[in-house]
């Protein structure tokens, strides 16, 4: 089920259903998916990967751009032989899907986006990740790590026990290169907001309501350009609204897909 | 003249009592763009330049190179120089370099010097240019961005002169693609310097070629605008020379030091009358 699809890591459970594939966040990999790829695993046939450099995917030389990573989506795509999928992107998995959608409309039956925005990253956002580069590079992992992660969920969610633990496993898969080489790419990543208009393919918005990474106002943004699009706030929830309420996410998702498929 | 590495970047430093002058090149070149500025100042001034982290022989070692990253990096060749105060000359990316280091501590300059660079960051469509050409690079398209690039970095006479075409061709052959595409991300990670503002207390030359194509004369206007407004001794000097592009220095190299060296003497003279 695992197959690697030059030099990215992707799930693929195969079965002939409509193609439901999954793009992760930062700086998680393809293992935040698995609330819903349990979910959805019997009536589509899920697929979910690990972006260039993080997880089990590969980066030989780390110079890449967001047109990479939009470029491996579209490469999966066609390499799976598949004639259209419903993306999921949360977050950076959502810029991904973004760009790609806007290069090659075609292969997307529809399109699901959680916990992101359409505007690129302005001069303090951009200056704060060259930061963080600079600390990880110096030792400071840990501290990046443990700051981000209270960040990702709510106040709530990280009182309880689990999810922090689970995160913490995920984010170790991931190289500190792979880790600074993302960090780069969302930062020189491009507005796509206005080139969002000319879709008309179903969309669907999540957002956490307790977000504050890409708060609901920036899904409102992406609603309004996006001509027909439904968006859902979800309860108790931060930015990692597919792990937080994982139940809500997942009925949300599945009305909407069943609607479209 | 020593060489010396600092935090695997590869400095030239021709050591000496006298004032401090750095050169810092720009995209997609090495320091030696500047040898014939090195040669006219080296027995007035201490002069010092460096390849920029990714090109000749500076090393990144991971490839992740930020603008802030080369703002940083020059922080630190100065201190680890015990340089308390320079004067800094950096065309085009290397000028983006001095403006944010201005930004963040303008009180190591003694004068600032800017060649055909700009205040503004790139906008989606450079972005976008920028993130194909390192695709391009990448799938072995090196000699097709540089034949397309090159003759944009020069004037139309320039183009005709094989001498400089070869001086150009040799020093961007010092470079590795890694490099080249690890440059082309840190100049998509430049933040904005005309909304956030600098103040600049030190006297302040911009030069540009006047048949520069990648930056317009529009970019020049905005930044010498952009400097009268924020400088707080007025002194600031513009000029263009005629006959050449971006790589001005290296096309009109005697009437580049002519301007250099005019406006360091006015500095001079001036603090001699204070």
């Amino acid at each position: 089920m695992l197959k690697t699809i030059n030099g990215i890591s992707v799930y693929d459970n195969g079965i002939g259903k409509p193609p439901l594939l999954f793009v992760h966040a930062f700086p998680l990999n393809s293992g935040m998916w698995e609330p819903q790829i349990k979910y959805f695993g019997n009536d589509y046939r899920v697929i979910a990967y690990d972006v260039r450099g993080l997880g089990k995917s590969s980066s030989e030389d780390n110079l890449f751009f967001m047109e990479n990573y939009a470029d491996d989506l579209v490469y999966i795509i066609t390499a799976l032989n598949l004639e259209y999928v419903n993306a999921v992107g949360l977050s950076m998995g959502g810029y991904i899907i973004q760009r790609a959608v806007v290069k090659n409309p075609s292969l997307f039956r529809t399109l699901v986006l959680a916990d992101t925005k359409g505007e690129k990253d302005t001069d303090e956002a951009l200056l704060a990740r060259s930061e963080i580069v600079k600390s990880i590079r110096n030792g400071g992992r840990n501290n990046f790590v443990s700051g981000f992660i209270k960040k990702l969920i709510s106040g709530d969610n990280y009182k309880k026990s689990g999810l922090v633990d689970t995160l913490e496993k995920i984010i170790s898969e991931n190289s500190d290169k792979g880790i600074c080489g993302a960090l780069n790419v969302l930062a020189t990543r491009t507005t796509t907001l206005n080139q969002l208009e000319s879709l008309d393919l179903p969309a669907l918005i999540l957002v956490g309501e307790e977000d504050i990474l890409t708060p609901p106002d920036c899904s409102k943004d992406l609603a309004k350009n996006l001509k027909n699009s439904e968006m859902h706030i979800i309860k108790n929830s931060g930015h990692l609204s597919n792990m937080e309420n994982p139940d809500e996410f997942n009925s949300l998702l599945e009305k909407f897909l069943n609607k479209h498929n | 003249m020593k060489e010396v590495r600092i935090l695997d970047v590869n400095v030239t430093d021709f050591e000496g009592d006298k004032e401090p002058i750095l050169f810092l090149h720009s995209f997609p070149m090495t320091a030696e763009m500047w040898n014939r500025q090195i040669e006219f100042f080296k027995d007035k001034f201490r002069v010092i330049s460096y390849d920029l982290r990714g090109f000749g022989r500076s090393i990144s070692r991971d490839n992740i190179v930020t603008m802030e990253k080369l703002v940083n990096d020059f922080f630190h060749i100065i201190n680890a120089l015990k340089i308390s105060t320079v004067h800094a000359c950096g065309l085009s990316m290397g000028g983006y370099i001095l403006m944010r280091a201005l930004q963040k501590d303008s009180q190591r300059f003694s004068s600032v010097t800017l060649v055909n660079t700009k205040l503004t960051k790139d906008d989606n469509e450079v972005l976008l240019k920028r993130s194909s050409s390192v695709i391009k690079i990448q799938s072995g398209g090196r000699q097709a961005f540089l034949g397309k690039l090159i003759p944009v970095l020069i004037s139309p006479e320039s183009r005709n002169n094989p001498k400089i075409l070869k001086e150009i061709n040799d020093i961007i052959s010092l470079n590795s693609d890694t490099g080249i595409c690890s440059g082309l991300i840190a100049l998509s990670t430049r933040t904005d310097l005309s909304e956030t503002g600098i103040e600049i207390p030190v006297p302040v030359l911009i030069l540009s070629g006047m048949d520069d194509e990648i930056n317009k004369k529009q970019d020049i206007d905005e930044l010498l605008k952009f400097v009268r407004n924020n400088s707080k001794n007025k002194f600031v000097l513009n000029y263009a020379i005629r006959g050449c592009g971006h790589l001005c220095n290296m096309e009109k190299p005697d009437e580049f030091n002519l301007i250099l060296q005019y406006f360091l003497n006015c500095i001079e003279n001036e603090r001699h009358i204070r």
